[in-house]
């Protein structure tokens, strides 16, 4: 096999990492602006696409086929993201002879239809909430009060509204279909109840070729804003026994019913009482599948690729310990986490024992406008969820990610709260902790104090550079100029 | 140095190696401790602050928490009256023309980066003076991308 890697970031570094180790030979493809990017630097071979814009590059789907072809690469590794879920992609890298790492385009096709794939779900006897189907706002009122209009062709929270009460239902109608027509082509919409407050939880499961599914436990991913995860953990805090139970099941059924092979996600909506029900399932590797990695001791990447060839699923593990994920995303919380590319003008990763990072870029790297704002995962590992806490406070100490901002002060401040600490937090409680947020005194004097080293210094710089006679004897000269 | 500091105002000075900043009535007097390659630590005594702090330009940052420092005599001189990109985007849509009088809070240019779109709104009302966006095209941050006069009975 000769893998090609149609994606970029820390999930093709991480592909191309399973891959070596199984002695597989690596292709990178890349944009004009990725051409030095860590993927390329990590992979055996690296060929271009085309300009920085997605559509042009990692989105173009005859692009990535005459990679393939040019570099005699035999297998395709979507990633997640870009055309990873996408049907028509799946389809032609088989019709090109070549294998496709993941579920085959009918399971992507059953699962991308969230409509479809909801009335499948209930067939094979998986719990669904009551919905309605229809495109005014007539249609979707007689569900009551509050509920969500989604997108039937959605994901990532594109298309989606809650709408709390009768008198807001046809703007957010208007206004999910124009969204979901101008991100998914398809402007169809649906509408559930909504549960409030609820929890995020999914399960991970792997399908062979044989028919076998297997659940590999569940992971809380609750901590999130406007439906992108921040903080991801296994096992799920304070669940159940028999729910986790009646939920592996469930997700085990689902996966079944359309046939999946390789890995995938069945998320779930879990409401106080332990009452839980089917969200949708991800035809893909997932962002946070490390944490299920770390407890479960399996390398889901290389899972992947052996499902893909034929092979097994594997025994399931008995689960040790507790693992938690932190995404450091280039967003600027305080500016209601506004993306904001920039340069990393330093980086030193956290290490020591039970300390992963899974990292797209590494110092002096520019994280681009044109792609999304992960960074990095910060994952920890140990033998209880306290003492992976506590890993965790001790590796988001030691991070040094400098040049932009990014989420990892939010995350740090955000796990010595009592309600991460006690595993309830909602799907809403993040934003509600960030906007809480107030930036103290001591912030806003420290911040000054840097820009005014910074301004201080370049002006000692300019006196030397113009030959200066006497520069003053301070510290800040021999820094040099600021980057 | 008079500096604004996300909005709130703030004087820096270096004296040696004490920083000396002055900020809603209160100094502080904070030991500082060049790192190397734009760094800087930070202590108080008396109330154990011990701070990394780094710089990138006007964007100064504490870990991920950043914010825009800029010195006060520069931003007046440079503000007119222009709607700036908050960070390097893609131009989505232009949403007026030059001369459309526009009242406050009205979209004027949606912005794109890193998968999320961000809409520019007329922060007063007034007429279009200027548009220097296409769709399409990328704009750095802080490039002004519209410039609005501010109607009449806003002054």
């Amino acid at each position: 096999m000769k893998l090609l890697v149609a994606n970029r970031g820390e999930i093709a570094v991480r592909v191309i990492r399973a891959a070596r180790e199984l002695g597989i030979p690596t292709v990178a493809v890349h944009s004009a602006a990725d051409a030095t990017a860590l993927h390329v630097r990590l992979a055996d071979e690296a060929i271009a696409l085309g300009p920085e814009a997605p559509a042009e590059s990692y989105l173009h789907l005859g692009r990535l086929l005459a990679a393939a072809a040019a570099t005699g690469a035999t297998a395709v590794h979507p990633g997640y993201g870009f055309l990873a879920e996408n049907p028509a992609f799946a389809r032609a890298v088989a019709e090109a002879g070549l294998l496709w790492i993941g579920p085959d385009a009918a399971a992507i096709t059953a699962m991308g239809d969230k409509l479809a794939a909801r009335e499948r779900m209930a067939a094979a006897g998986v719990p669904v909430l009551p919905a309605a189907t229809g495109s005014t706002a007539a249609d979707f009122a007689p569900l009551g009060f509050p509920l969500v209009v989604k997108a039937v062709a959605g994901g990532g929270g594109r298309g989606m509204r809650v709408v709390p009460d009768a008198d807001t239902l046809g703007e957010a109608v208007a206004a999910a279909g124009a969204e979901a027509t101008a991100a998914f082509g398809d402007g169809r919409l649906y509408a559930e109840r909504l549960v409030d407050p609820a929890r995020h939880v999914e399960v991970q499961v792997l399908g062979d070729r044989a028919g076998r599914v297997v659940a590999l436990g569940a992971r809380e991913c609750s901590v999130q804003r406007r439906a992108q995860k921040l903080l991801e953990e296994s096992p799920v805090p304070g669940l159940a026994p028999d729910t986790l139970t009646a939920m592996e099941q469930a997700a085990v059924r689902a996966a079944a019913a359309v046939g999946y092979v390789g890995a995938g996600t069945v998320e779930f909506l879990l409401a106080p009482d332990g009452a839980f029900w089917f969200l949708e399932m991800n035809t893909r590797i997932q962002v946070e599948h490390g944490v299920t990695e770390l407890v479960t001791g399996l390398d889901l990447v290389a899972a992947q690729l052996r499902l893909a060839m034929g092979g097994a699923v594997p025994q399931v593990p008995a689960p040790r310990g507790h693992a938690i994920e932190v995404r450091l995303c280039a967003e600027d919380v305080a500016r209601g986490f506004l993306p904001s590319p920039a340069r990393l003008t330093r980086v030193r990763w956290p290490g020591g024992p039970g300390v992963r990072i899974d990292a797209g870029y590494a110092e002096g790297d520019v994280v681009p406008a044109a792609y999304d704002s992960l960074v990095a995962k910060l994952l920890v590992h140990a033998e209880d969820r306290p003492r992976a806490l506590a890993r965790l406070r001790r590796a988001l100490d030691e991070l040094e990610l400098e040049g932009l901002p990014h989420t990892g002060g939010l995350l740090r401040a955000a796990i010595d709260h009592p309600d991460v600490i006690a595993g309830t937090a909602h799907t809403r409680w993040l934003e509600g902790f960030a906007a809480g947020r107030e930036r103290t005194a001591a912030d806003i004097v420290c911040f000054a104090a840097a820009f005014a080293f910074a301004a201080e210094a370049r002006v000692g710089a300019t006196a030397t550079a113009e030959g200066s006679p006497t520069p003053a004897a301070t510290p800040w000269r021999q820094l040099g100029s600021w980057p | 140095m008079k500096l604004s500091v996300d909005g709130a105002e703030v004087e820096a000075e270096v004296a040696g190696d004490t920083l000396v900043v002055r900020h809603a009535g209160r100094e502080w007097r904070f030991q500082a401790e060049p790192l190397g390659s734009g760094r800087l630590r930070l202590r108080l005594r008396g109330e154990g602050l011990d701070r990394v702090v780094w710089a990138s330009g006007t964007t100064v940052g504490a870990g991920g928490d950043v914010a825009t420092v800029e010195r006060v005599i520069a931003r007046r001189g440079a503000a007119g009256g222009g709607l700036r990109a908050p960070m390097p985007a893609t131009v989505v849509r232009v949403l007026v023309e030059l001369g459309a009088s526009v009242e406050a809070g009205t979209p004027l240019v949606v912005l794109s980066a890193m998968k999320t779109e961000v809409v520019l709104r007329a922060p007063h009302a007034g007429t279009v003076a200027a548009v220097h966006a296409k769709a399409g095209e990328t704009v750095e941050a802080g490039a002004v991308v519209v410039e609005l006069a501010r109607a009449a009975e806003g002054r």
